[in-house]
């Protein structure tokens, strides 16, 4: 089986040499460096499941490219089936992580890579698709980890890339040679990036002819020289430098470990170039990438949600109020909404069709209605995490307090609960509910895939307005009615004209 | 005479008219002087299978009867024919040219 475990894919780092800042200081070693464990570890954990026989029916697949086992997140879909478990395996991984796992968004960026390649060549003839094959035959052979670097930085969104003051808020080729391009340019809040094996760039919108130069899209190594990394902050992080029972979520961190990447001058051989100014299919590359990544969602975040409604009933029990009508409901309508999100998702995906190319896309309005729900309901069911969990979530004192000698054991009585439940571990439960409902989950849940703008535009566009106008008008009698007809037995103005007749005469007696 | 069976998917939520479109085919093929013979039983087979899927999830490639099997099939699947991507308008005249070659083959078989 072409896979390596979680330790391995951890080993498989240290071969890498990337340039990562953070804090304002160089990072000599990602591996090893404190503040990037958690990401390290949920990173990790998309690639120990593969090995375990209860999850490997969903966390592998075999490659239509090299006929092994492979892992799932390097598979390119071949039926409905594998949409679905791709879901699947999003939400077990949601489940166990408690966060986001980071690796999915690379997995959606070489399945729309896979589609457009093809439609690219078939228009043009050029040899995008092999190359891109040839590419990821390695990263399947090798379980690699690509990052998905599609947000460019954009600067002023009025203006198209071209007429960007500095045309580096969007990567672009500068050069064109004989053995490749010379890239250079930013892009924002790339998942995963720094503890990623590769970087596969996408276009990040709709580019004109005089885009063209914008419309680039190629894999390199993350330590390929002129690529810098820049790691993001987020909510409460150095938590987790501070001690374990005060970051919340120790194991595995939150969201998913973001990073500016910066590209200055930086060539790339043309073998591992996958579109160079082909500007015309930078909405297809685009819309199939953000298609498949927003139908992760109703998975990811649902398997959030299966820890925290879990987190929330633990928390009411050691409270004593688990069997209070109001906390009940509060769960209920937390499960509902969750299971709504899983319901649209498993529905976009057994909806997938089968692209020219042989690779299965999922149902693109679907897809977007899953993503719009989840920037609302994620918000919400924290909502209610929150209140079950009370207001506890956010006045909790220090680990270190609570080891005090002088006042550690006034501070711990102050969080008893019922008998059976040790306070230690409600302080646990409690940090893990404020980590994942207080903080950057809930925005990586509003634009992660796409804010909530993008998603109305997708479904404006493909809610099939005039047929729905053709139903109505049909029902509502202003144009024929075949079928009704048929039952009836006659045209239908005649029928109504036969039945206001006998409404008079019924009058008429009366 | 070279024979075709139509089969309509069940039209839940479909991208295209199916009805429309096969009415067009119709016309078209008359205009084009193919002589066609549209089998109308289920049981009956014909040399060619037209499924008329409403959208690109294809219910109908899913479930070929064994008897439909040895017909060639071609697939419309909302605005795609087979794997190319095709407008719902012109669906009906892509359908016509690859039938007439399909006809013409069998024709000098």
């Amino acid at each position: 089986m072409a896979t390596m475990t979680g330790r391995e894919y951890l080993d498989s780092l240290r071969e890498l040499n990337p340039e990562v800042y953070f804090f304002g200081r160089r990072i000599p070693s990602v591996v090893d460096e404190p503040m990037f464990q958690p990401h390290l570890h949920a990173a990790a954990l998309t690639y120990e499941l593969a090995h375990r026989p209860e999850y490997q029916e969903i966390m592998t697949a075999t490659s239509h490219l090299i006929g092994e086992k492979i892992n799932r997140f390097t598979h390119i879909h071949q039926n409905t089936d594998d949409l679905v478990k791709k879901v699947r395996m999003m939400r077990l991984l949601g489940q166990k992580t408690g966060t986001c796992f980071q690796r999915c968004v690379g997995l959606d960026g070489l399945n729309a890579l896979y589609v457009t390649t093809y439609d690219i060549d078939e228009k043009y003839g050029t040899n995008y698709h092999e190359r891109f094959k040839n590419w990821l035959a390695e990263v399947q052979k090798k379980d690699l980890m690509p990052s998905g670097a599609m947000t460019d930085a954009r600067g002023d969104r009025s203006l198209r890339p071209h007429q960007q003051k500095n045309k580096d808020t969007y990567l672009h080729i500068k050069e064109r040679l004989d053995d490749g391009i010379i890239v250079s340019g930013v892009k924002a809040h790339i998942t995963g990036a720094i503890n990623s094996h590769e970087i596969l760039t996408m276009p990040t919108r709709t580019m004109g002819e005089e885009d063209k130069d914008f419309a680039v899209s190629f894999a390199i190594p993350s330590d390929t020289k002129g690529v810098t990394f820049v790691f993001s902050r987020q909510t409460n992080d150095t938590r987790r430098l501070d001690s374990p029972l005060d970051a919340g979520n120790p194991k595995y961190g939150i969201v998913g470990g973001e990073a500016i990447i910066i590209f200055k001058d930086v060539f790339v051989p043309w073998e591992r170039v996958f579109m160079a100014g082909e500007y015309d299919f930078s909405t297809e590359l685009v819309e199939t990438f953000a298609g498949y990544h927003r139908s992760n969602y109703g998975g990811c975040k649902v398997g959030l949600a299966d820890v925290v409604i879990g987190g929330s009933y633990w928390i009411a029990e050691a409270h004593g109020i688990d069997r209070a009508s109001h906390i009940i409901d509060k769960l209920t309508e937390m499960i509902a909404m969750a299971e709504t999100c899983w319901s649209c998702t498993l529905a976009c995906s057994y909806e997938g069709y089968k692209t020219p190319s042989g690779a299965y896309h999922i149902h693109p309005l679907l897809a977007n209605v899953v993503k719009l729900n989840i920037t609302r309901m994620v918000y919400e069911w924290m909502r209610l995490a929150q209140d079950i969990a009370g207001g506890k979530i956010i006045t909790l004192p220090s680990e270190f307090d609570l080891e005090n000698p002088k006042i550690g054991k006034n501070v711990e009585e102050c969080f008893v609960g019922k008998e059976g439940f040790p306070t230690r571990d409600i302080i646990k439960m409690l940090r893990l509910i404020e980590n994942m409902s207080v903080g950057a989950g809930l925005p990586e849940a509003m634009h992660g895939a796409g804010s909530p703008a993008a998603q109305k535009i997708m479904i404006a566009r493909r809610g099939n307005l005039k047929r729905k106008v053709e139903l109505a008008k049909t029902v509502a009698g202003i144009t024929r009615d075949k079928e009704f007809e048929k039952i009836i037995g006659k045209d239908e103005t005649a029928y109504w004209n036969e039945v206001r007749e006998n409404i008079k005469k019924r009058r008429e007696v009366k | 005479m070279f024979s075709i069976k139509i089969k309509y998917c069940g039209g839940c939520n479909p991208e295209i008219d199916r009805v429309w479109l096969v009415e067009s085919l119709k016309e078209q093929l008359l205009e084009e002087a193919l002589k066609i013979d549209f089998v109308e039983q289920e049981d009956e087979t014909a040399d060619l299978l037209l499924l008329i899927n409403g959208c690109k999830h294809a219910c109908l490639e899913q479930e070929i009867p064994d008897t439909d099997k040895q017909s060639v099939i071609l697939s419309v699947k909302g605005e795609m024919v087979g794997d190319q991507y095709v407008k719902e308008s012109e669906i009906a005249g892509v359908l016509v040219d690859l039938i007439s070659k399909y006809s013409t083959a069998d024709t000098k078989q």
